[in-house]
């Protein structure tokens, strides 16, 4: 059939604005959709960081507390070696006669252990021993084994002309003690 | 295609709507609902718009684009001639102009349809259907406040013709009656092309008349359509008669023209190959307008 719509034409138009409009309104929440759609897309599958393998977490622990373990104990050592200084400050007299008895030895025969202090800021002693020994040999090693212990900043020993009646060689041996620093050095 | 459309016939004495769906073949009624008038005045009453969309959904109607037809009062008809597309002269303003002056309608009232009628000679001539405006603007205003959209507007004689045209007949010419109880509409149609509408006074389905009278004048119509047809189209091609409206329903009246018109009967069908209801003619050619705003 031939003709075309009689519908009024202000009610056509009004019609054709109104599929516009919905046409429009239909494409731009298309759009909406679509934009949302990829940015939740994107947000889903953006890079991460690898999963940590399983354990990994608890051995990560493990080892903090080791360190925090190690941490404690240096500073345990720390308050160890600080007290030790401040406690090397005074003489501690029955370990210092221990290491001398010790030192000497059968052939050796101590008459006299002389401690007086140095004049000096840092507290300082000067430590006398007399004696006499089997040999000039045996009054050397016992300098020299004190000179071992460290304990003395300088060790010297001379022998003395005078003999006891056994004809054993009398000697004397000056040592000067002096506390060490913090760090180990001698002041 | 697969589009759906309503076509809603109004009528004096009834409303009748149908449901379509536009398919390759043809089309497929869905849906169908009548309901009498209680209008006094022929017009659409507001109570009269919301009971037809109540019943409307409660047949299953979907929503989809309606079509009505133009009131009675609105339409004017009329031949012209007008020069050819190819002379560049404005047409279609022409067209106007000469409807104006032929139906004494003031230009910018009403709408507008023509189209081209056989003729032999180099002139154009057309048939013209104006539709006044106001009223028809008044119908739809009542119609789309119950809810309804009203997407498209036509002359119930080209809405006929539709129909028409799903006749299974190889005939040139086709005439259709539409007879009802308040009238009778006969359309001739040559190949696909409206040539002619008629409403006959006096001649209905009221009861006043008895079936026999009433299908001898009504042949007497159908005779003298086709003579107008076959002068018109300058032809003798065979002619198909389809009766539809509520007469396609009285047996009498049935009986009377098949036993004139003998095998130039053809009642339309469907894209389904299904007879097209009579009642529901007017409303099916209304849903088949395609030219939807």
């Amino acid at each position: 059939m031939t003709g075309t719509n009689l519908l009024p034409r202000h009610r056509a138009n009004a019609r054709r604005l109104h599929r516009c409009i919905s046409a429009w309104a239909v494409a731009l929440c298309s759009l909406s959709i679509l934009v949302g759609a990829g940015l939740l897309a994107a947000f889903a599958t953006r890079a991460r960081p690898p999963a940590m393998p399983a354990g990994l977490t608890e051995r990560a622990e493990s080892v903090e507390a080791s360190v925090a373990e190690l941490h404690a104990q240096v500073r345990r050592l720390e308050g160890a070696d600080q007290a030790r200084t401040r406690a090397s400050a005074s003489l501690h007299w029955g370990a210092l006669l221990d290491v001398i008895v010790h030192s000497a030895g059968d052939n050796v025969q101590l008459h006299s252990i002389h401690v007086q202090p140095r004049p000096g800021d840092a507290p300082a002693w000067s430590l006398s021993i007399a004696g006499n020994a089997g040999s000039k040999t045996d009054a050397a090693d016992l300098a020299a084994r004190l000179d071992a212990t460290g304990l003395f900043e300088s060790v010297r020993h001379a022998l003395t002309p005078l003999r006891t009646p056994g004809r054993r060689p009398a000697f004397a041996i000056d040592c000067v003690i002096a506390p060490k620093s913090a760090d180990g050095d001698t002041p | 295609m697969n589009a759906v459309r309503t076509g809603i016939d109004i009528s004096p004495d009834a409303i009748s709507a149908a449901q379509v769906r536009l398919t390759r073949s043809g089309w497929a009624l869905l849906c169908e609902a009548r309901m009498a008038r209680r209008s006094e005045d022929g017009s659409v009453t507001q109570a009269e718009a919301v009971e037809l969309e109540s019943l409307l959904f409660r047949q299953g109607f979907a929503a989809a684009p309606c079509v009505i037809n133009a009131p009675a009062e609105a339409l004017k008809t009329t031949t012209m001639e007008l020069p050819p597309e190819t002379s560049g002269a404005p047409v279609e303003q022409l067209a106007n102009a000469e409807f104006a002056q032929r139906t004494k309608l003031d230009p910018g009232t009403f709408e507008l349809s023509y189209w081209g009628l056989p003729t032999p000679g180099p002139a154009v001539q057309v048939m013209a259907v104006g539709c006044e405006i106001g009223p028809t603007d008044e119908v739809i205003g009542v119609l789309e406040s119950a809810g309804l959209r009203v997407a498209g507007v036509d002359d119930p004689s080209r809405a006929l013709g539709r129909v028409l045209a799903g006749a299974p007949t190889a005939a040139g010419v086709r005439v259709g009656a539409r007879l009802e109880s308040w009238g009778v509409r006969i359309v001739v149609l040559h190949h696909s092309t409206l040539l002619y509408a008629r409403t006959p006074a006096g001649l209905r389905l009221d009861g006043s008349q008895g079936d026999a009278e009433v299908a001898r004048r009504l042949a007497t119509e159908i005779d003298a359509c086709i003579a107008f047809a076959r002068h018109r189209s300058r032809s003798h091609a065979p002619v198909a008669i389809s009766v539809l409206g509520a007469g396609s329903e009285q047996a009498g009246v049935m009986d009377a023209l098949s036993g004139q018109y003998r095998n130039a009967m053809a009642q339309p069908i469907d894209g389904n190959g299904q007879a097209v209801g009579g009642p529901l003619a007017g409303a099916i050619g209304l849903a088949l307008l395609e030219d939807l705003a």
